[in-house]
C-alpha cells in the first residue's frame, strides 16, 4: 500500500476513533474533536514525510496545519477567558 | 481528470459530515431513558426498567455493605477494640461517602433511599460519638483508678461526674440509634439483603449502655458513701428551674453556698456537660444564679454541676433538650447580571433562627452557601450554568436543637451569556481579556510560523545544478550561492543548471555517457529529485512517465542500455539517433513546461 493511501486511512482511523469515544462519553465537542483531529494529522504527516523529498499530496499539508495551530491559539485563548469569566 | 468527480463527491461529504457535527456539537443531546421528556407518549417502560435496574444493581451493594458495617464496629467498640473500630469507623464512612456521591451521579432522587441515606448519615455521626464517649469512658475508667490509688477525692468526683455527663449522652446516642432502626431494616428487607449485622448492632450498642449504666451507678453509689459532695464546713446545692427547654429557652440555674463567710466574695465554677462554662461570682448570702441560653445545645439530657474552689460538689442537675422544628422560607430566585440571587428566612416556630448554616442545591448538589443574620433571614448570589436548574435550599445543624428543614424547589432558568465580542460583557470589556487573546494568537501565530519555517529547511530539496563531465565546476561567487545541507556542507559535484540545452549541444553524439549524465542531471532537477547520481537508466525513464517528453526520454535511455551494456557493437547513425532522442528530450524541458 502506499504511503499517501496508508496516511489517510490512519487518519481516518483516528478521527473514527475520536467520534466513537465522544459518542459513547455523550459529549460531542468540536474543540476536542479539532484539537485531537491536529493532534492526529500533525503525528502523521511527521511519519510520512521523507526528509529528502516533499510528496506532491503533502504539499499544501502544512499549510493547513499551521492554520490549524493558529485556530488551536484561538480555541486556548477562549477557555482561558471562559475560565476567568467565571 | 478522472479525480475530479471522487474529489468533488469526497468534498461534499465532508462539508457534509462537519455540518451534522457542527449541528450537534452546539448542544448535543443524546437519546438516553433519562433524557426522555417524561410525558406518557415518550415513556419508554423496557428503557426506564432497565435503567432502573442498573441503578439498582450499582446501589444495592453498598446499602449491603452499610447494613453490616455498624455490627462489626460496635462489636469492636463493645469489646474494647479500639483498633479495629477505629478502622471499621474509616471504612463506614467512605461507604456513606460512596453511595452519597452515587445518588448524586444517578439522580437518584427515590424517598426511600433518600430516608435511607438521612438515617445512614444519623447512624454515621451516632456511632461515631459512641466511638468517642467510649474512647474517653475507657480513659476515666483508668483515671479513676489513678485517683483512688494516690486518694485524690477532688479529682474522684471530678471524673465520676463527668462519667455521669458521658452516660446520660450514652443514652441518648442508643435512644437516636433505635429510631433509625426501623427505616433501616426496612430498607434492607424491601431489597432483599440481610440485616442480622445490623440487628446485632443494635444489642450490643444496649450491651454497652447497660454496662456503662451499672459501673457509673456503682461510682456515684461510692462517690455518695462516702460523702464528697458537700462535706466539710462547705456545702453546695444547685437547682434547675426547668427541666425540659427546647430552642432559644434559658435555664436558670440557681445555687447556695453554705457556711459562706459573709463579706467574702466567693466564685463557684458551673459546668455543663463536664465543661466550665464560667466562674459565677456568689452573692453576700452565698446564692449565685447563671442563666443558659439554649441555642448550640444538641438534642438529649444535658448535666449540670458547680464546685466550689476545687473541693466542694454541688449535686447533679439535668435538664433535657428538645429538637424544635423549623421552616425555611424561600423567595423566588432572581437573575442579576448573570448571577441568581436567593433570599429566604429560617424559623423556629416564630423564632428566628440566627447565625444558621443555609445551602443552596442545584440539582441535588451544593451550589452555593449562605448564613442567617439575627432576624434569621439571608441572602445569596450564586452563579450557575447556563440552563434550567431546579434548586432549593436546605438546612441542617447538628450543634443545634433544631430539626433540618428544607424550602420549596423552584426553577430557574439561567440564559446563555451573551456572545458579542465588543459588547459591555464581552471580551474587549476588559483590557486584559483583549491581552490574552492577542497574546494567545500572536503565540499561536509565532507557532505556526516556525513550523512553516522547519518543514521548508527540512524537506524542500536545495536547487539541482548541473554540468557536464568533464567542466570544472565553477567557484567563487556561484559557489557561495550554492545551498547549505542539513550538515553545513554544500551540493558538490554539479555545475550551475543553466544552459543545459546548450551543454548538451556541444557533446559529442558518440558521448553517449556524457549525454545520460546531463539529461539525468535535467530531469532530477525537473522533478525535484535530490540524488541524480543514484538513477539508472530506467528509473530516469519511470520518473519521466508523466513528463510529455517520456517518449523521446525512454528511448534515449533504451538505446543507451543497448550500447552501454549489451557489448555489441552499435553503428554510427543509430548513435546519433539515441543523441538526438536526447536533444528533443532537453528541447522539451527547454519548452513551456520548464
Amino acid at each position: 500500500m502506499m504511503k499517501k493511501h496508508l496516511a489517510i486511512s490512519a487518519l481516518a482511523g483516528w478521527v473514527l476513533l475520536v467520534s466513537g469515544f465522544m459518542i459513547l462519553a455523550r459529549t460531542l465537542d468540536l474543540e476536542i474533536f479539532f484539537v485531537l483531529w491536529l493532534i492526529g494529522i500533525l503525528i502523521i504527516v511527521e511519519l510520512v514525510s521523507d526528509h529528502a523529498a516533499t510528496p506532491r499530496y503533502l504539499r499544501y499539508q502544512r499549510l493547513v496545519i499551521a492554520s490549524g495551530v493558529i485556530l488551536f491559539g484561538a480555541i486556548v485563548a477562549r477557555k482561558i477567558l471562559e475560565i476567568l469569566a467565571r | 481528470m478522472r479525480r475530479l468527480p471522487a474529489l468533488v463527491v469526497s468534498g461534499i461529504l465532508v462539508l457534509a459530515c462537519l455540518l451534522l457535527i457542527g449541528l450537534q456539537a452546539g448542544s448535543p443531546l443524546l437519546y438516553s431513558p433519562r433524557s426522555d421528556p417524561g410525558g406518557a407518549d415518550h415513556s419508554n417502560p423496557a428503557a426506564l426498567e432497565r435503567a432502573r435496574e442498573d441503578r439498582a444493581a450499582q446501589v444495592l451493594p453498598l446499602i449491603s455493605d452499610l447494613l453490616d458495617s455498624p455490627g462489626s464496629l460496635v462489636l469492636n467498640i463493645k469489646s474494647g477494640d479500639f483498633e479495629y473500630a477505629a478502622r471499621d469507623l474509616q471504612e463506614y464512612r467512605q461507604i456513606s461517602r460512596s453511595l452519597d456521591t452515587l445518588v448524586i451521579n444517578l439522580d437518584m432522587t427515590e424517598g426511600e433511599l433518600n430516608e435511607f441515606r438521612n438515617a445512614n448519615q444519623q447512624n454515621l455521626a451516632i456511632l461515631t460519638e459512641l466511638f468517642n464517649g467510649t474512647g474517653r469512658w475507657n480513659e476515666l475508667q483508668t483515671l479513676e483508678i489513678r485517683y483512688r490509688d494516690s486518694g485524690d477525692s477532688q479529682m474522684l468526683t471530678t471524673i465520676t461526674y463527668e462519667g455521669e455527663a458521658l452516660r446520660r449522652r450514652i443514652q441518648d446516642l442508643y435512644r437516636d440509634y433505635l429510631e433509625q432502626d426501623q427505616v433501616m431494616r426496612d430498607t434492607g428487607e424491601k431489597f432483599g439483603l440481610d440485616t442480622t449485622g445490623y440487628g446485632q448492632s443494635v444489642i450490643d450498642f444496649r450491651e454497652i449502655v447497660s454496662q456503662i449504666d451499672r459501673d457509673q451507678h456503682e461510682k456515684m453509689t461510692t462517690l455518695q458513701t462516702t460523702g464528697t459532695p458537700g462535706t466539710g464546713p462547705y456545702r453546695l446545692t444547685l437547682g434547675i428551674d426547668r427541666q425540659r427547654v427546647s430552642y432559644m429557652d434559658t435555664v436558670r440555674i440557681e445555687g447556695l453556698l453554705w457556711e459562706h463567710k459573709k463579706d467574702h466574695p466567693d466564685e463557684v465554677d458551673l459546668f455543663i456537660d463536664s465543661r466550665k462554662i464560667g466562674s459565677i461570682p456568689t452573692k453576700p448570702d452565698g446564692s449565685f444564679s447563671y442563666s443558659h441560653l439554649v441555642e448550640h445545645d444538641r438534642e438529649g439530657t444535658h448535666t449540670v454541676f458547680a464546685v466550689y474552689s476545687g473541693s466542694v460538689f454541688s449535686e447533679i442537675r439535668t435538664f433535657f433538650v428538645e429538637t424544635s422544628g423549623t421552616s425555611l422560607d424561600l423567595k423566588t430566585p432572581s437573575l442579576h447580571n448573570g448571577r441568581v440571587a436567593f433570599e429566604g428566612v429560617l424559623l423556629a416556630g416564630s423564632t428566628p433562627v440566627r447565625f444558621a448554616p443555609i445551602e443552596i442545591l442545584a440539582e441535588g448538589k451544593r451550589s452555593g452557601t449562605a448564613r442567617t443574620g439575627e432576624d434569621g433571614k439571608f441572602s445569596s448570589d450564586v452563579k450557575l450554568s447556563p440552563g434550567s436548574h431546579k434548586v432549593h435550599a436546605f438546612f441542617s445543624a447538628d450543634t443545634s436543637p433544631l430539626a433540618p428543614s428544607e424550602s420549596a424547589t423552584y426553577e430557574v432558568f439561567v440564559p446563555e451569556p451573551s456572545p458579542g465580542i465588543a459588547g459591555e460583557d464581552g471580551l474587549l470589556a476588559n483590557p486584559y481579556y483583549a491581552v490574552i487573546l492577542a497574546a494567545s494568537l500572536c503565540a499561536s501565530g509565532f507557532g505556526a510560523f516556525l513550523y512553516l519555517r522547519r518543514q521548508r529547511v527540512g524537506l524542500s530539496p536545495p536547487i539541482p545544478v548541473f554540468h557536464l563531465p568533464g567542466e570544472r565546476a565553477p567557484d567563487g561567487a556561484d559557489n557561495e550561492n550554492l545551498p547549505d545541507l542539513d550538515d553545513g556542507g554544500t551540493v558538490t559535484g554539479v555545475v550551475p543548471y543553466t544552459g543545459e540545452a546548450e551543454a548538451v549541444d556541444t557533446v559529442p553524439s558518440g558521448d553517449l555517457s556524457s549525454l545520460f549524465s546531463a539529461l539525468r542531471m535535467a530531469v532530477a532537477r525537473r522533478l525535484a529529485f535530490l540524488y541524480p547520481l543514484s538513477l539508472t537508466p530506467r528509473e530516469l525513464c519511470a520518473m519521466c512517465r508523466e513528463l510529455p517528453f517520456r517518449a523521446e526520454v525512454c528511448r534515449f535511455t533504451s538505446g543507451y542500455e543497448q550500447v552501454m551494456y549489451s557489448g555489441a557493437s552499435v553503428p554510427d547513425d543509430e548513435r546519433d539517433m539515441i543523441g538526438s532522442a536526447a536533444r528533443s528530450a532537453m528541447e522539451g524541458m527547454g519548452g513551456p513546461d520548464h
